[in-house]
């Protein structure tokens, strides 16, 4: 069993970004994609995630409601903010509801996969 | 207090330009000039423009404008294979997301921002907050672009 992923983020071109970047990790497959924090819920609800990258700036439910309820629902769950805003009292507000890490846009392909890899250091291996 | 952004507060904007081609795109961008626009002449937009509002302590908008060919060549650095009409108004709206996101490291969490607003073409939100919004004229492997930063202080 590989380490599952959410992607979330309002953005296609963030989603699929994370997605094509995740793909180089061994061990490591996106299982959803969600367009906004409800969408996200679901999909944690649905595949039982280890891992979610979540934007902040999100229609319907935005990211740090969604951190709440992810912290309060699945604590298991291990939250990457992926984020353009950039004053450090939101990233500290991210991590103080239950984020685990945070990585601001823009980003390069290896600023992803090093957030990944701190995220959850000792993946599964595929089976 | 004084609505009017600074000169050292449009730099902010600036520096997220710079920032952001020479993260993503790997070529940098140059900024070809910064000015307020005249009242008399619509500020400048292109193919496609992603709209930020702007609330909190500050008011306004933040516009990111591009023509499609610049468009498809960011999209093919970041080595997207989905090239129509949604995925260009998508990066659009990201690119404005990240500029105005990223001011927030200068203005700090009083300046909130929306998601983008999409639109191909001109704006159809009606006038401008301030009489002469900012304009930086980004040019980036031979294509110009615009961000149109309208935007103020509030007083309270």
């Amino acid at each position: 069993m590989s380490t599952k992923l959410v992607v979330a983020d309002d953005s296609s071109l963030i989603r699929n970004r994370v997605t094509r970047v995740t793909e180089r990790l061994p061990d490591w497959q996106v299982v959803a994609s969600a367009r906004n924090g409800k969408e996200a819920l679901q999909a944690c609800a649905k595949h039982q995630p280890d891992a979610i990258t979540l934007d902040l700036t999100m229609p319907e439910l935005d990211g740090v409601a969604c951190i709440e309820q992810l912290a309060l629902r699945y604590p298991q769950i291990q939250i990457l903010v992926v984020s353009a805003l950039a004053d450090k009292a939101t990233a500290i507000g991210a991590l103080s509801k239950g984020a685990h890490g945070f990585l601001y846009k823009p980003f390069t392909d290896e600023q992803l996969l090093d957030a990944l890899r701190e995220l959850i250091p000792n993946p599964r291996p595929q089976s | 207090m004084n609505p009017s952004l600074s000169e050292q507060d449009i730099k902010v904007f600036v520096d997220a330009v710079g920032h952001f081609f020479t993260t993503l795109a790997t070529q940098p961008a140059e900024i070809r000039t910064a000015y307020l626009n005249d009242p008399a002449t619509p500020a400048p937009s292109h193919d496609y423009t992603g709209v930020i509002e702007v609330t909190g302590q500050y008011r306004g908008s933040i516009a990111f404008s591009a023509p499609k060919v610049m468009l498809r060549r960011v999209l093919m650095c970041l080595n997207e294979p989905s090239l129509n009409d949604d995925d260009f108004l998508d990066a659009t709206g990201e690119i404005a997301n990240i500029f105005a996101g990223n001011a927030r490291r200068h203005f700090g969490e009083s300046l909130q921002i929306s998601v983008p607003r999409l639109y191909i073409g001109r704006p159809t939100n009606g006038p401008h907050l301030r009489q002469r919004p900012y304009v930086i004229v980004i040019g980036w492997m031979g294509y110009k672009a615009s961000l149109v930063v309208d935007v103020e202080r509030t007083t309270h």
